[in-house]
């Protein structure tokens, strides 16, 4: 060790001066230069083997205490292998390389009657001093230079600020509404930074947010179909005009080094990101939830049926297919509902189709034609539902009688609920008696 | 009454009238010949769509309420029903509103609540039950109780739902039901009519948008779709043990709930309620001829604008002259309450003096022994 550390104490110190006469004469001479150290992976080895043309770093056998220490040297991959404690085995295996002289390997040493050892070694040949540092992530092109004295590394860096992007405001939203913000910008030292322009923009989330039922994942709103779902858009300022949403902004910093914004959601419910660049920054990103919180899935009673003999009532695979939510205090007067439709029909319980989808908002029915527009009217706050009225279409079953149709909403009305009936594609307005495709209650809570 | 309740009526049609979006071209129209309502609105296509709203307000009702005390201090409420014979419709609604507390033979759950959320087959059953033998309904009616609306409502049974009703020129009693709470007057209470199988309202596709103005202006006008007549129903609480100064407290505060309406006064009711102070202070002072004197102050008060107002079953009316000279006083029904409630405060304070009478006079019998 100490031979190795004498043979390059000469070449330590030319490097040293080389490195600050490079940094000084490439900058402004009044440019700061910053101390950056690093230990050095031979702080790690436990033990050391020189070799002819390599040493070998045993690392610490503890396969945590590696993982850790593996995290500081990005470029180095590690494994380990257990040993076979019968047999005496040297195995070199090449792990990797990353095309700078270094590799990785593993070796498994075993003697017969000394205990099972295993380490992972690597192979630095001696033209890289620089290898026992690690590379580093900020400033690249300035690497590390061993110094054996210390057993540690070092390098001289300009001083440019690191400035890091910090959203202000809440991240969940109902739609369709505006969601103020703020974005600050410090640098490494919690300074703000005036001036700065930050560029925003929004997109939708396509990662699973929070799963719901039958596969349906949240934060897509409860839409299976998910092509050119709208993203919202922003105001600029702390100020918002209606329809004047755009769908960037570049926000410049104030004195505090803030600068505020809103982020306006459409109708349609869903997982959003909004990610914030500038020059020096690091990317920052909000989550944004647009939703209508606390809906609950209907649960089953034996009051009104979900399902038919096709399966849940109202599903459209690949679109929604998960469409029974409503508000807790709905789910209440639901029930209130078809105990009043058992009264006039005894024997007889309601079946009910589309409530509102997992986060409330738009509920699209016309996907295949116009997809993100033509709601369900008011099917988008968890407090309205459709309930099968008999109707000229296929989806009969368990329909409430045209016979009890005037006897139905009366009672219904009297107990505080506002019900009519919808039908479909219908030029009719005689009530769709006559034009009863696709006719249901729709009932509001 | 029946003007004012009518005029505010006519100023929500007017304004739901009058409403239109000159951009959109949506809007709400009432046709004066028909009494209903036209609604164009921008529905599924681009186009505009349009429906009819017919209202179930074409009817004339009037509904007079009798409250009567019996001997065990449960007062029974019976009520009649009369349909202009200028109506258009059939009354089939009738909604008591305002009734807070359980009435005679109101069954609660076995943990002692009562149900606003029935989900099990036999205990809506039993409620049912319960409800058929508390609330009393003419022949072919059906009666119900709903706690979480604070009602008691009626409409004909299934059997005659199609062709029932009180239609025009015709009057109907038996409704009613038995409580121990004192009558007030339930402001809110409704009636509604009849709409036929073609006039059931409805949409030719998914109707206007949530967030369309029209949206809301129809929400508004379906959710007032009824008559309100102003009711005697049970809504003061007898305190429990009997205190006639915390009586005569409620029967204040409901008094005041009439004022700045067309039932009573406010200078009148400022006038009662002084004499109904002084005799709550007496009570509470122990000083019960004071506080029967000054009940007796505000029942002549009353007598002086009605007459018969000690006639509970019936609601003998003032001659047209009379009415005319104290309607802007106190309403008749107002003064028939009110009159009730303050004898219900006497009856109960005598029985409870000749109680105390009775005690102090077997307590004495016990000492001579």
């Amino acid at each position: 060790m100490n031979m190795w550390r004498q043979k390059h104490r000469m070449t330590y110190w030319l490097r040293k001066l080389f490195v600050v006469f490079s940094l000084v004469a490439s900058w402004n001479v009044q440019a700061v230069l910053l101390l950056d150290t690093s230990p050095s992976v031979l702080t790690w080895c436990t033990s050391i083997y020189s070799m002819a043309d390599h040493f070998v770093c045993n690392f610490p056998t503890d396969f945590a205490a590696a993982q850790e220490a593996i995290t500081l040297y990005n470029e180095w991959n590690v494994q380990l292998h257990i040993a076979d404690p019968t047999v005496l085995v040297v195995d070199y295996t090449l792990l990797s390389c990353d095309g700078t002289g270094h590799c990785a390997t593993c070796a498994t040493f075993t003697q017969i009657n000394q205990p099972t050892g295993h380490v992972c070694g690597v192979i630095l040949p001696w033209a890289g001093l620089m290898s026992v540092c690690p590379v580093p992530k900020s400033h690249p092109e300035i690497p590390y230079i061993y110094y054996s004295y210390g057993n540690d590394c070092y390098r001289y860096i300009p001083d440019n600020p690191v400035l890091t992007v910090t959203f202000i405001g809440s991240n969940e939203v109902q739609p369709p509404n505006i969601l103020p913000f703020s974005v600050v910008v410090k640098d490494q030292n919690g300074v703000v930074q005036p001036g700065t322009q930050v560029a925003l923009t929004v997109d939708v989330q396509t990662l699973d947010v929070q799963s719901g039922a039958n596969g349906v994942l949240n934060g897509e709103g409860g839409h299976l179909h998910t092509a050119n779902r709208p993203k919202g858009g922003f105001a600029c300022s702390a100020q918002y005009a209606p329809g004047s949403a755009l769908p960037t902004c570049t926000l410049t910093m104030d004195g505090n080094g803030e600068a505020p914004f809103i982020f306006i959601s459409t109708a349609v419910s869903g997982a959003h990101t909004i990610t914030a660049t500038c020059n020096n920054c690091t990317t920052a990103t909000a989550l944004v939830n647009v939703k209508i919180d606390n809906l609950i899935t209907i649960p089953a009673s034996s009051k009104y049926a979900l399902s038919d003999s096709n399966g849940v009532i109202g599903a459209v695979p690949g679109k929604h297919t998960d469409n029974h939510y409503l508000a807790s205090g709905a789910i209440t007067e639901l029930k209130d509902l078809a105990n009043i439709y058992t009264a006039i029909n005894p024997g007889a319980i309601l079946y009910l189709n589309d409530a509102s989808l997992v986060w409330g908002g738009l509920f699209d029915v016309d996907v295949v034609n116009s997809p993100w527009s033509r709601p369900h009217a008011g099917h988008q706050k968890g407090t309205s539902i459709d309930i099968r009225a008999a109707n000229s279409g296929p989806n009969n079953q368990g329909s409430v009688p045209s016979t009890l149709f005037s006897r139905f909403i009366e009672e219904a009305t009297k107990k505080g609920f506002r019900i009519g009936l919808h039908c479909k594609n219908s030029s009719d307005t005689n009530y769709c008696l006559s034009q009863p495709n696709n006719r249901h209650f729709h009932v509001d809570f | 009454m029946r003007t004012f309740s009518k005029l505010c009526a006519g100023i929500v049609v007017m304004a739901i009238t009058l409403y239109a979006q000159a951009d959109s071209g949506e809007s709400i129209v009432l046709d004066p010949t028909t009494g209903n309502y036209t609604i164009t609105y921008g529905g599924d296509s681009t186009n505009l769509s349009q429906t009819v709203f017919v209202p179930a307000t074409k009817i004339d009702p009037t509904i007079r309420s009798s409250f009567r005390l019996n001997e065990r201090d449960v007062i029974t409420y019976r009520y009649t029903v009369f349909n202009g014979a200028t109506a258009k419709q059939a009354i089939i609604g009738i909604v008591l509103k305002q009734i807070a507390n359980p009435i005679i033979g109101e069954l609660p759950f076995p943990d002692g609540t009562f149900p606003n959320l029935i989900v099990e087959k036999a205990a809506y059953d039993a409620y049912n039950a319960a409800v058929k033998t508390s609330v009393a309904s003419p022949l072919n009616w059906d009666g119900d109780i709903t706690r979480r609306l604070s009602q008691v409502d009626w409409s004909p049974n299934t059997a005659t739902y199609n062709t029932g009703g009180i239609h025009p020129g015709q009057t109907l009693s038996g409704f009613g039901f038995n409580s121990l709470d004192l009558p007030g007057i339930s402001q809110s209470s409704w009636m509604n009519g009849r709409i036929e199988d073609n006039e059931i309202f409805g949409f030719p596709d998914d109707g206007p948008d949530e967030s369309s103005p029209i949206f809301a202006q129809l929400n508004q006008l379906r959710d007032n779709d009824f008559i309100i007549r102003n009711t005697a129903v049970p809504m003061i609480a007898v305190p429990v043990p009997f205190d006639a100064a915390t009586l005569l407290d409620r029967i204040r505060s409901q008094m005041f709930t009439w004022s700045g309406t067309q039932l009573i006064n406010s200078a009148f009711a400022t006038q009662l309620d002084r004499y109904m102070v002084a005799a709550a202070n007496a009570y509470r002072s122990n000083q019960p001829k004071v506080g029967k004197e000054q009940i007796e102050s505000v029942r002549k008060l009353l007598e002086h604008e009605h007459n018969y107002l000690d006639h509970d079953e019936e609601d003998h009316e003032d001659t047209a002259e009379h009415k005319a000279a104290t309607r802007l006083t106190i309403d008749r029904l107002a003064a028939r309450v009110l009159d009730f409630d303050l004898r219900y405060v006497l009856k109960r304070m005598e029985r409870e003096h000749e109680h105390d009478h009775d005690e102090g006079d077997r307590r004495k019998e016990q000492e001579r022994r």
